[in-house]
């Protein structure tokens, strides 16, 4: 009898080491990984830029599978290159649709390539998040599988008019780039602005995002800031070209108030830029003042411990664009813990475009069924560029 | 009918129009289709292309343009003025053609380098007008929802469809181009392309020759855009800038000059081989770079040419490693 229990009890224990050994890498992170197509163009004009959110994306999906994934799944990118070209972009977003394994796809960047991988995410069924949507033709197309990341073209615009009307700003020169989103940021300012009464002129003097000096645009514009009295100049641009008009206004004795772009929120902005950026204000994201926030805002805590583990990792700060990186990763796996049952493409959408109250780091997202943009106004702040730092206005009306 | 196609394709031929026409079916991969549509542009815009450098001896570096020309024809005709697609198709062609006369006339006249540089001016001249122009082409933001082509209400709106539409149309203009090379006028332009001098004094009229060759491989490109802006659904500046010319005239290098179907070679391969790279991320384009150095240093020639005597030489080569493992034995 002594015998029989024993080896009953024995049973019982290697029943349950063996139960436990099978279900072990089930609850943890041996269950199929959920993948994400990343969709970017790692080499081209826009390398560095996409670096940076590959960068960040590769550390927060790192961060998720270390605590065990989203329900146990791990996540995983599979990242392609799509070197600035129209045809590859398509053909990865091709190759992402035909895995069924990959249940999102992110990217591309670039402005005009966003309509043909729209395109192929509503044939293919499979979602595609984009970046920077600002190309206002694109954003025009209502579409089931597209969410968007970022601040729209008009939430800055709307921003930038708020701080045109908080400054007395009544008459503002457009100097666009050649590209999209400057031209748009430009039409939606006229558009914003003029209905609060304030006079914006668009200069058909335009640059293009590799112009080292636009000294003769701006020689041909000083007849008209000093002829119409001009408030302020709007550098509807981006990149390097910010700071290159920035230099060259101040060369040329033009010291009217600039204004610029979310896309000045960057560090290297002020290093090209030096003195001549002093005083220079724009509508930005959160992430480029995390310290500077208000102590109950509820975005503050995750991006100043995001920006620690950027320093930690790549000794670089959290910016705009990693924040874009940290709230896709965020955002799907926010979605995905809220997926029942087996995770589809289907499921997944779903469970986006029911996303409410998300805190990421570029604002609060609200995504539904007839709204894939998910942020608001509230999402940005007034940023001016003093003593070499990024420093946060405040106007009392306005914020 | 079946005479003059069993004239122009040889038995060779006829294996790689079955493998291309079995292809799709053996792999019904939809990626391998959507791939093989792109290189089936590709190749349109490089078979046109060299006609003008591999036959007439001539450089271009503008030919993107001609390429844009199509594309927005096609986009312009079919969103604005709801023209059929299938319409819209020769027009882009015919308007391609047509600058290319205008244009052919004064800049043909210049050789080498300084034919390069206008025809790189060229294509800047169009980059500029289609960004400045944003009523009728939508500026920098392009023209979006370009209809799938279709012919007589049959709709290519699968991937696998348009694979046999742009090679379809394809092979109508290898055989076009087949034609060409062995008429008068591919005999004067291969005498232009080796001397225009000693072309001239045989009575060859030089000028005509050289836009009359533009013409038609602007008219390719035409055709390439066209079908470029269905798939694609989209007409946008960056598509159309000098790294698509640079990447044409890659193909007919890497492919062969003087050679129809290097040119389609190389783009099935350079379009597969830069699919296969964007896995390498920002590795791709080194590798690419190392890549085609090695393939102009081994293969100068073009992989394109003799493409059946190295089939048979690869094929004898494993035969003969087999015999010899066996004699070894």
């Amino acid at each position: 009898m002594k015998g029989f229990r024993r080896h009953t009890i024995m049973v019982l224990s290697l029943s349950i080491i063996l139960l436990l050994l099978w279900t072990y890498p089930i609850s943890s992170a041996e269950k199929a990984p959920y993948k994400i197509g990343v969709n970017l163009g790692l080499t081209g004009p826009y390398a560095e830029v996409c670096k940076t959110l590959k960068m960040a994306m590769v550390m927060e999906v790192e961060r998720i599978n270390a605590r065990g994934g989203v329900n146990g799944h791990p996540l995983e990118l599979v990242i392609e290159d799509n070197g600035f070209d129209l045809g590859r972009a398509a053909a990865n977003m091709t190759k992402f649709a035909r895995d069924k394994e990959i249940l999102v796809v992110v990217g591309p960047f670039e402005d005009n390539f966003q309509a043909t991988t729209r395109a192929i995410a509503e044939r293919d069924g499979i979602i595609n998040i984009i970046f920077c949507p600002s190309n206002p033709m694109v954003r025009a197309l209502k579409q089931r599988w597209s969410f968007n990341i970022a601040q729209s073209d008009i939430l800055v615009s709307q921003k930038l008019v708020d701080l045109c009307l908080a400054r007395g700003y009544k008459k503002v020169l457009v100097f666009p780039g050649n590209w999209p989103l400057a031209q748009s940021l430009a039409e939606y300012l006229k558009r914003f602005g003029e209905e609060k009464g304030i006079k914006v002129i668009i200069s058909k003097e335009t640059h293009k995002p590799g112009d080292i000096d636009m000294t003769p645009q701006l020689i041909k514009l000083k007849p008209t800031i000093e002829a119409e009295k001009v408030d302020a100049l709007y550098a509807s641009t981006g990149g390097p070209a910010g700071p290159i008009i920035c230099k060259n206004m101040r060369t040329l004795g033009i010291t009217i108030p600039v204004l610029g772009t979310h896309a000045f929120g960057f560090g290297f902005y002020i290093k090209l830029g030096g003195e001549a950026m002093e005083g220079v204000e724009f509508p930005a994201g959160k992430p480029v003042v995390p310290y500077q926030l208000d102590k109950d805002d509820t975005v503050r805590p995750m991006i100043i411990a995001f920006d620690q583990r950027m320093k930690a990792r790549y000794k670089v700060g959290a910016d705009q664009l990693s924040g874009h990186s940290y709230d896709v990763i965020w955002l799907l796996h926010n979605a995905l813990e809220r997926c029942k049952g087996k995770v589809t493409r289907a499921k997944l959408r779903d469970a986006l475009e029911n996303t409410k109250e998300f805190k990421g780091c570029t604002g609060v997202y609200n995504y539904s069924s007839t709204d894939h943009d998910g942020l608001s106004k509230k999402d940005l702040v007034f940023i001016r560029i003093q003593g070499q730092r990024f420093v946060r206005v405040k106007f009392p009306k306005f914020e | 009918m079946v005479e003059r196609i069993r004239r122009e394709f040889r038995k060779r031929d006829l294996c790689y129009l079955g493998a291309l026409l079995l292809l799709p079916l053996i792999w019904p991969d939809p990626h391998l289709h959507h791939l093989l549509v792109l290189a089936g542009i590709y190749a349109i815009l490089a078979l046109g292309l060299s006609l003008f450098l591999g036959y007439a001896g001539q450089i271009s570096l503008g030919h993107a343009a001609f390429f844009g020309i199509g594309a927005y024809t096609t986009a312009i005709l079919t969103t604005r003025y709801s023209v059929p697609t299938f319409v819209a198709f020769w027009a882009s062609a015919a308007t391609a053609a047509v600058i290319a006369y205008l244009i052919g006339r004064p800049i043909l006249k210049l050789k080498g380098y300084f034919l390069a540089l206008a025809t790189l001016g060229f294509g800047e001249i169009f980059l500029v007008m289609v960004r400045e122009s944003r009523s009728l082409t939508g500026g920098v933001s392009g023209i979006f929802g370009i209809p799938w082509f279709s012919l007589a209400g049959f709709s290519f709106d699968t991937y696998l469809k348009q694979y046999y539409l742009i090679w379809g149309v394809l092979l109508g203009l290898l055989l076009f181009a087949k034609n060409l090379v062995r008429s008068k006028v591919g005999r004067a332009s291969l005498a232009v392309a080796t001397s225009e001098d000693a072309a001239s004094t045989v009575g060859i009229k030089v000028a005509q020759v050289k836009v009359g060759v533009f013409v038609v491989s602007a008219a390719f490109a035409g055709f390439a855009g066209s079908l470029f802006a269905c798939v694609m659904s989209t007409a946008s500046p960056e598509a159309f800038g000098l790294s698509l010319s640079i990447l044409i005239v890659m193909m007919v290098i890497v492919g062969g000059m003087g050679n129809l179907y290097g040119p389609i070679v190389a783009a099935i391969f350079l379009t597969w081989l830069l699919d296969i790279l964007g896995g390498y991320q920002e590795y791709s384009l080194p590798i690419y770079g190392v890549i085609l150095i090695l393939l102009l240093i081994f293969f100068p020639e073009g992989i394109g040419t003799r493409l059946g005597i190295r089939l048979m030489y690869l094929i004898s080569y494993r035969g003969r490693k087999k015999k010899r493992e066996e004699v070894q034995l």
